[in-house]
This record gives structure tokens, C-alpha cells and sequence, in this order.
């Protein structure tokens, strides 16, 4: 089945997330750090009157520090809001997710194909149940 | 509107409800022997500093910054989830000039009195 996509660039890292869970592209946003957070939740911004945690593609990837970056991302899973900062965010595209051929990245258990390119398809909610799993 | 304090603690900022807040002043003038904050929440220790006293507890800061009136509005709370992670950070409040971590005293202390 097709899915709607949107193509993003963090850290030199090509993937893609899921477009329906988007709410927002919201442009740099401002990181308010978290002291102790899991790796990868770099720490909050406010939006809409709210406080969204931010997760850093690029340390979950391994491949930079946690940083601001050019676009953020504003998804909604099951009620939760979460941002993603990156570098770039390209127009959605339908594609149909294959299961991953090789270990791209963590979170990621399918893979999309566009223009030519094989991305790994990043799973937000998968990331999130990780964190509201019981340490 | 409610009034906090605003201070710095391991080159971060932060604010606890002025309403918790019994003392400020140098160690020697609380006379006790204070916490780092720094330490407490993990951060990296900055010497010299203005400790504060909540209740039974007494902080070491870097520094206590201002009070501060916040409407209502201007503090977020952390969701749910976020907060099972840490326990010690209960809002995100948002300052004339930016943004701070509200902490939640009474859990910052939990288990170590």
C-alpha cells in the first residue's frame, strides 16, 4: 500500500518520515535542553502552547551532536507531539515501504525507494513506545 | 501570573516558585553546607555561586538570577511521558528573553534527604 512520505536531510543522512503524522515545518526552532533525557531527545521547544519534546535524528543516527537545524518537523503520534529538526525537508511523495534490506538505522523496519534512492523509512511511533516502555 | 525565581545552575537555566523560596545568600551566610544543583541534575560544576533554600533543602547555584511574574500561559507543562525520564523538570516556562526548565523541588529531592 502507498503511503504518503516526506524526504528529509539531517546531517548528511538521507531518510524519510511518514507525511500524515506531520503537523508542521516549522522553520529553526529553539532547543531548550534537557539535563538527563534519553539519547536522542535533544530537549523541548514550545509549540502551540505546548512543550514537544525534540528528537535528534543525528544522534540517534550516530552521525553528529545535537543541534538547531535549518527546518523542524512537528509530528503527532497517538496524541503525543514530537519535533524533529533537519537540515532539509522535501515535498511528500507516495511511495510504497518494503521491508529494510539492511540495518539502516535504529527505529527504521522499512525502506522506500525515490528517485532512485532506497531511504530508510524512520518509525516516530516505534521510537516513542521505545521511550514509554518501563526502563 | 505567578512569581518565580530564576537562576543558573551547571551554565543552564532554570526557575523554582518564588513560593518555595526561604533564603538566598552565600553559603556561610545560610550557614549550612548546600547541594550543587549542577551535580544533583547531572551538569558540570561551576565553583562560587549563591545557594538557596527550599524548605529542608539548600542549593548551590551559579547564580540566582531575578524573580520573575509568569502568566499562566507561559508555562508548559513537560508531557507525561517526558517526565517518567526525568522526574526533576516539571515545565517549560517561557521567560521575557527565552526559555528555562522549571524544576519540581519535590521531586529533585525525593530519596535524598
Amino acid at each position: 500500500m502507498d503511503v504518503a512520505v516526506l524526504p528529509v536531510e539531517v546531517a548528511g543522512r538521507a531518510l524519510a518520515v511518514e507525511a500524515s503524522a506531520t503537523r508542521e515545518v516549522l522553520g529553526r526552532c529553539e532547543i531548550t535542553r534537557v539535563p538527563g533525557a534519553p539519547t536522542g531527545l535533544a530537549g523541548v521547544i514550545a509549540w502551540r502552547g505546548r512543550a514537544v519534546a525534540v528528537l535528534d535524528l543525528g544522534v540517534l543516527l550516530g552521525v553528529a551532536q545535537s543541534q538547531e537545524r535549518a527546518r523542524t518537523l512537528v509530528l503527532e503520534i497517538g496524541g503525543h507531539a514530537i519535533a524533529i529538526p533537519v537540515d532539509r525537508a522535501r515535498e511528500s511523495c507516495l511511495v510504497t515501504p518494503r521491508p529494510s534490506q539492511v540495518g539502516h538505522m535504529p527505529h527504521a523496519r522499512a525502506e522506500v525507494e525515490i528517485e532512485g534512492r532506497v531511504l530508510p523509512l524512520f518509525d516516530a511511533a516505534d521510537w516513542l513506545a521505545s521511550l514509554e516502555r518501563p526502563a | 501570573m505567578s512569581d518565580f525565581v530564576e537562576l543558573r545552575a551547571g551554565g543552564a537555566r532554570f526557575v523554582v516558585p518564588a513560593s518555595r523560596v526561604e533564603a538566598v545568600g552565600t553559603t556561610s551566610e545560610l550557614a549550612v553546607e548546600p547541594r550543587s544543583l549542577a551535580a544533583l541534575l547531572g551538569l558540570p560544576d561551576v565553583p562560587a555561586g549563591r545557594a538557596l533554600r527550599a524548605g529542608e533543602h539548600t542549593f548551590l547555584t551559579d547564580a540566582v538570577v531575578a524573580l520573575v511574574q509568569l502568566e499562566d500561559d507561559r508555562l508548559l507543562p513537560l508531557p507525561e511521558w517526558l517526565r517518567r525520564h526525568v522526574p526533576h523538570f516539571c515545565a517549560l516556562a517561557l521567560l521575557p528573553d527565552g526559555t528555562a526548565l522549571a524544576l519540581d523541588l519535590d521531586r529533585l529531592t525525593e530519596g535524598r534527604t
